[in-house]
């Protein structure tokens, strides 16, 4: 307990050891007020102009993902877990998640990490940039594998994503991790591998190799959309970034 | 008095203990659950165990001083991402070949069964099945000039693996190997396990030969 000292009033050895406790012994708490009471996100360890040297510690555990500096961690933005997912529908409206809160030219570098579970349906994950389909918008170009197979100009969707592509599947899944440049002023660029056709039917899973340019370089990314005709419980995304 | 608060207000500020406020090693912290410091500044952040901030974690690193055929991490943490970072020199043999397998839970394919993919756009057969052919990616080329010689084959790269108990394990390597042995080799592979337990250990295995000293591997976990 923390004895505020009075004025005109004499203070016990004791009480003043207990103040030293309060503030230096043990676990140390941020606190705030005549009382020294612990406060929460209030204040700060050092300052921008008064930094400390070097934190040792064990664990470290923040709420916040930012960071800065340079030591280009990559940090979660943010993750979707379909929880419930749709097995069932294969119509549109096509299951949809727009990660949103996004600033291209602070974010732009992004890794993503995703799994897709789908049904016996045909489908894939694809990817729209700041929440917008339409073709003309986006001009996304897509380069497959050595043979540098371009088709889709003008397309909106990046081929960024998980998918799998036939019939007579059971519990189907697939998983890629993709890295994005997303900064403005300049075509957007993408790479990923990417696994489709996981499951335990009789068609062969495959390793695909994939590269996009997104001509559209004015447009500050604010968001991605992840969208397929089933996204089935247990599918995940998660959108890191560093620097 | 003023001494008192020069020490614990002045210099270096260590986590102190006890009526003499002596210092103390991993017992204290720096905020709580509920009382969180909001911004914390420094020029080096120096952390021995597991950053939760939602950051890639490096959960152990190995170094071998002396060559291993093959090497396991233990996994204390129940992360559903892994990443496997190679830069290792290995022993191969253009005759006989060298090959990397990756084996979850000390286990063998009876138990783990393991789905090998073709490489777009190859012509996929029709049919596939499930073997005990856990490749990682790692590989050697059988590159010309060595045949019937033991040889060092350099390899770097990553292996993404997703772990998700009750799900198949899924993994994706990337992997530059032969380097410096005259015909270095990408290889871009993936692969399913088809069990659905918790993984507890990671374990690299090579099919001939060993990693040789100075190999560092790395694994990385997120959650």
């Amino acid at each position: 307990m923390f004895e505020p000292l009075v004025n005109s009033t004499m203070a016990l050895d004791q009480e003043m050891n207990y103040n030293f406790y309060h503030v230096a012994q043990g676990s140390v708490l941020p606190r705030g007020g005549t009382s020294l009471v612990p406060t929460d996100s209030v204040y700060d360890i050092g300052s921008s102009t008064y930094p400390w040297d070097s934190v040792y510690v064990n664990s470290v555990h923040c709420s916040s993902t930012s960071y800065t500096g340079t030591n280009l961690l990559w940090t979660k933005l943010t993750d979707v877990y379909f929880s419930t997912g749709n097995a069932t529908t294969t119509t549109t409206p096509h299951i949809r998640a727009e990660i949103s809160g996004l600033n291209g030219d602070n974010h732009h570098e992004l890794q993503i990490i995703a799994r897709l579970n789908a049904d016996t349906t045909q489908t894939t994950m694809k990817m729209y940039f700041n929440g917008d389909s339409v073709s003309a918008n986006y001009d996304c170009l897509k380069l497959q594998n050595s043979l540098s197979t371009m088709y889709g100009t003008g397309s909106a969707e990046a081929p960024i994503m998980c998918d799998v592509n036939t019939s007579d599947l059971t519990n189907p899944s697939s998983y890629c991790m993709s890295f994005l440049n997303t900064k403005t002023g300049t075509y957007r660029r993408g790479n990923m591998i990417r696994l489709m056709n996981a499951h335990e039917g009789n068609v062969v899973p495959r390793t695909i190799i994939g590269n996009i340019v997104y001509k559209n370089s004015a447009t500050t990314i604010t968001s991605l959309v992840f969208e397929a005709n089933t996204i089935c419980a247990g599918s995940y995304v998660g959108i890191w970034t560093r620097g | 008095m003023n001494n008192n608060f020069e020490y614990v207000g002045s210099g270096n500020w260590l986590p102190h203990g006890g009526p003499n406020l002596d210092n103390t090693n991993g017992i204290y912290d720096l905020g709580a659950q509920n009382e969180r410091w909001k911004d914390v500044y420094c020029n080096d952040l120096h952390v021995t165990g597991r950053n939760s901030s939602n950051c890639w974690n490096v959960m152990s690193e190995i170094t071998l001083s002396t060559s291993a055929t093959s090497i396991e991490f233990q996994l204390s943490s129940e992360y559903e991402n892994f990443t496997l970072i190679f830069d290792a020199v290995m022993y191969a043999n253009a005759t006989l070949g060298n090959m990397g397998y990756i084996t979850f839970n000390n286990d063998s394919s009876a138990s783990y069964g393991y789905l090998s993919t073709v490489f777009w756009p190859m012509a996929a057969p029709l049919v596939s099945t499930y073997t005990s052919q856990q490749r990682l990616g790692i590989y050697d080329s059988n590159g010309p000039g060595n045949t019937g010689t033991v040889y060092n084959v350099y390899v770097r790269g990553e292996a993404y693996i997703n772990a998700r108990a009750g799900a198949a394990k899924l993994v994706i390597s990337n992997i530059e190997t032969d380097i410096d042995a005259g015909f270095p080799v990408l290889n871009v592979f993936s692969g399913i396990h088809n069990n659905t337990d918790t993984v507890t250990s990671i374990k690299i295995t090579l099919s001939r030969y060993a990693f040789n000293s100075g190999s560092k591997i790395r694994l990385m976990g997120a959650d």
